[in-house]
């Protein structure tokens, strides 16, 4: 009886909290709060909308498909495409209003044709080399992390994140899945431990002279150069860009989507704007560490002194097809056990 | 007046028997949730639901499905056996010698509790990775430059992880069978004594069988703890039944299939638990006449000294160590953890902790004293039935949770714009409700263990004496029961608290807006490999549990 009395009081209690309050907009992110805090807290200095963010890694898309039409959320940030274009093909998301902003500052490439969702930043799949053992790897492809030579000195983590996922998926496209399922097989082969850990674990393993290569975003780099602790990880590697005589790197990105249900549509238009702006976009940019998709915005002076690069112009779409038939090929092959 | 009294408790048996009743099959809802998932599509009338074919399930089957099991039983057994080596030799210790120091020791070795796995597990990686300190300084002693130069114990690996799960889980089995050994009766070692048996004989013969429940309890504990677990495993790369369920439901995106290998899981426990009620059907507690709680024994000073070295040893693995570096992380990221939110963040992990804990422990005593009361084929399957959540990882039973109360929702919702009202929003599964269901339905499995050890302790001819005082059932439960089991109500009550204070994966996904728990704070920071960062907040998870451990130390102290 007790219990029951308690569950009560916490029910009502919760609901008085939950009165609609003023101007405010719902964001389900991907995204870390240290990383989108203070570009969050600029926009409610700027236009006084309040912001609310709930941050998981995993399980956003299946809360929101089971809330349905009585989601509170109006925006999902994504730190990868696969999330944003799995949240269109599972009716979750709507469009957004394309303003003139929006059309000018975004490339088209990095917004859905039917406007649902729009990419915000870009982030390279780098491979890290030891600068003391490697050599110059500055011409390296994918494709040769299979060769003979790599045997015990290649890192990776998990062939199930996201970032490797989209990387499979893009060598399913330009290959076709037989070609990529051989390619992966020989790399695994090639691995020097079980793929564990993060981007950053490699590259430490990399100063400790467990591996000699390894794939990573960049941004990472730049992380590893804030952290008194990891700098000297930072320094015993070189960044490279992928297959810059071809097609270019793999690149993924991390967007905004809006929600199907949003409940407040209006200020769910507005964060995307100011999303897009040129302001927030290097502010998005620089806190990361990341490349923003809108062209003049600036980039960190550290992110620069790596240098330009050629991206992969692949279309998203086109890559995040192959999303399942890489994964699938990332059992197979038992690239994890 | 008389006829009162007779009315009385036939009113309020029915009531107690609907509202159990009642509990078991909102326990069971999400469970239920899942199962249909897992079925429906072969349902006739679900051609509407779904038109595509999923073949995850199939998919997997083929390729790995095999290793996760066995992976799995791997994890779980080795977690068994390290918690097992850790638990049982210092309960007896405690519990039958008498030694310098022995009030600390006791409450010492619960300690590791409040450590979750996956941070001990994340600096233990930390240390004794090939790139940690440890091999680090082997290398520079031993001049030995790569990898096959030497061989090290790989922490990142199924055995590393038993280790891990087995040393921030054995105080489960610690607790349940220290209070059972203190409270052994004297006369059947006496009995034995007399026969000329061996204190070693009459352990292994008499005292340690009669423990059984607890151990059993505590070993079921353990088992279903290691198989939910996602932290631990997840960071050192094994992929395991768990690790099956997260990627086909979050990578392959097919709840189905995650539906149906969280079947299997369940089938595991359901198995295992049988088997362990089955094998002690037949065993029954007899109380003597007069039988005191055991002395306790003086221990040599070659004993105390070994005892001390192996609960050091074990205490410093589990506790000590990851404290200590935790407190190191804390002053070389100073200012990223002194942030005014962790207060914030542990006052409301301590108010769901409070409250989850009481829910949990009323209704434990409620399914169990009737069970007591009214033994009973039904009310054993209600007890057994709201206990299953325990075996299911987090993150599924979230979504099990959401099912239901997702659909009762859009149910009110529907409701009150047909009064003419507007649309209230989630009610249940945007709120902390959801949060607390979620917790109580998870732990609810500890609280009935221990408080069924406790009443499997407790023969049952006083409840004989007291019916035959006309005491009603109350009144017996009131002076009878409520006192002995109250350590057991206590620890219940603590082990869920520590629990929630710890719980990650559903707290993640069913917290309200604007709500962290320290876990989810935390592992924001842990989850990107820089838990160095949160530190402070990793040293708040383990204060906030500890508190209740020592507030019961004390209380027992006084006694």
């Amino acid at each position: 009886m007790r219990s029951i009395l308690v569950f009560f009081m916490l029910t009502i209690s919760t609901l008085a909290s939950l009165q609609a309050q003023a101007e405010q907009v719902n964001i389900y992110s991907f995204r870390q709060p240290f990383l989108i805090d203070p570009i969050l807290k600029e926009f409610t200095a700027q236009t006084g909308i309040e912001t609310k963010v709930i941050f998981s890694k995993k399980g956003l898309i299946q809360r929101l498909q089971r809330e349905g039409e009585l989601s509170p959320a109006d925006i999902v940030l994504t730190s990868d495409f696969s999330k944003m274009l799995q949240l269109k093909e599972k009716g979750l998301s709507q469009p957004y209003a394309l303003s003139k902003t929006l059309e000018a500052n975004i490339p088209a490439q990095f917004r859905d044709s039917e406007n649902h969702w729009l990419a915000l930043t870009q982030r390279v799949r780098n491979v890290y080399s030891s600068k003391e053992r490697s050599g110059d790897l500055s011409n390296i492809r994918y494709e040769d992390l299979a060769k003979a030579e790599y045997k015990g000195r290649i890192c990776t983590r998990s062939g199930k994140h996201p970032y490797n996922l989209g990387l499979i998926a893009s060598m399913i496209a330009h290959h076709g899945e037989a070609e990529t399922e051989e390619w992966l097989t020989a790399v695994k082969g090639n691995l020097a431990r079980k793929p564990q850990g993060n981007d950053r674990g490699q590259v430490k393993a990399i100063k400790e002279g467990l591996c000699d290569i390894s794939l990573g975003n960049s941004y990472y780099l730049g992380k590893m150069l804030q952290d008194p602790k990891q700098i000297e990880w930072a320094n015993a590697v070189n960044l490279n860009f992928p297959n810059q005589q071809d097609r270019g790197s793999h690149i993924n990105v991390s967007g905004a989507i809006m929600a199907k249900y949003a409940p407040h549509k209006e200020s769910a238009q507005k964060l995307i704007e100011f999303l897009a702006s040129k302001q927030a976009q290097s502010l998005y940019a620089e806190l990361n560490m990341e490349y923003p998709v809108m062209p003049t915005a600036k980039v960190s002076d550290l992110v620069s002194s790596w240098g330009t690069f050629k991206a992969d112009p692949l279309p998203l779409e086109e890559v995040a097809k192959y999303q399942k038939q890489a994964l699938k090929l990332v059992d197979k092959v038992h690239f994890d056990l | 007046m008389n006829n009162r009294f007779k009315a009385l408790p036939q009113i309020s048996a029915r009531a107690v028997s609907f509202s159990t009743a009642l509990i078991s099959f909102l326990m069971l809802l999400p469970i239920a949730a899942l199962i249909y998932q897992a079925i429906a599509e072969y349902l006739p009338f679900s051609s509407l639901a779904t038109s595509e074919i999923d073949d995850t399930f199939s998919d997997i089957a083929d390729t790995v499905l095999l290793n996760y099991v066995s992976n799995s039983l791997l994890v779980v057994t080795g977690s068994l056996i390290f918690a097992s080596l850790f638990a049982i030799a210092p309960a007896w210790w405690c519990a039958h010698y008498e030694f310098k120091g022995r009030k600390y020791l006791q409450w010492m070795m619960v300690f590791p509790l409040a450590i979750p796995a996956y941070i001990s597990a994340y600096i233990y990686t930390d240390m004794l990775d090939y790139a940690g300190p440890i091999q680090s300084s082997l290398r520079d002693v031993f001049a030995w430059q790569t990898p096959q130069d030497y061989w090290f114990f790989d922490i990142r690996s199924i055995w590393g992880a038993s280790l891990m799960l087995g040393l921030a889980l054995y105080p489960y089995i610690f607790l349940l069978l220290r209070n059972t050994f203190e409270q052994r009766s004297q006369s059947l070692a006496q009995a034995a004594q007399l026969m000329g048996a061996s204190e070693r004989k009459i352990f292994w013969t008499i005292h340690l069988p009669i423990a059984r429940p607890a151990l059993a309890i505590g070993c079921t504990l353990v088992a279903m703890e290691s198989l939910a677990d996602y932290g631990t495993v997840q960071l050192f790369a094994i992929s395991t039944l768990t690790t099956a369920i997260y990627d086909s439901w979050l990578v392959y995106g097919s709840l189905a299939s995650a539906a149906k290998i969280s079947c299997l899981t369940l089938l595991f426990v359901l198995t295992l638990v049988g088997l362990e009620k089955n094998s002690r059907k037949k065993q029954q507690h007899f109380d003597s006449r007069g039988s005191k709680p055991c002395p306790k024994v003086n221990a040599s000073k070659t004993k105390t000294g070994f005892i001390w070295l192996f609960c050091g040893c074990v205490f410093s693995l589990g506790f000590a160590i990851p404290l200590i570096t935790l407190i190191s992380y804390c002053f070389d990221y100073w200012p990223e953890n002194m942030n005014g939110d962790i207060l914030a963040h542990s006052q409301s992990t301590f108010m769901l902790a409070t409250v989850t804990a009481t829910i949990a422990c009323l209704l434990a005593i409620l399914l169990n004293s009737q069970q007591r009361f009214q033994p009973s084929k039904s009310n054993q399957a209600k007890l057994s039935l709201s206990s299953l959540g325990y075996a299911i990882p987090g993150t599924v039973l979230a979504i099990g949770i959401l099912i239901p109360l997702g659909q009762l929702d859009i149910w009110v919702n529907h409701f009150i714009q047909w009064l003419g009202f507007d649309k209230v929003g989630l009610i249940s599964s945007g709120t902390s409700f959801a949060l607390i269901m979620a917790f109580v339905i998870r732990f609810s499995a500890i609280s009935n263990g221990s408080i069924q050890a406790a009443y499997k302790q407790m023969p049952d001819n006083l409840d004989a004496a007291s019916t035959m005082l006309k005491a009603g059932r109350l009144k017996t439960f009131r002076k009878i029961h409520l006192p002995i089991m109250t350590p057991a109500i206590i620890s219940a009550f603590l082990l869920v608290f520590i629990e929630v204070v710890k719980e990650l994966p559903a707290s993640l996904l069913l917290r309200p807006f604007d709500f962290e728990t320290l876990a989810t704070y935390v592992f924001q920071f842990a989850s990107d490999e820089q838990l160095e960062h949160a530190a402070s907040g990793a040293l708040l998870i383990i204060i906030v549990s500890l508190l209740p451990i020592l507030l019961l130390s004390r209380s027992q102290k006084m006694q």
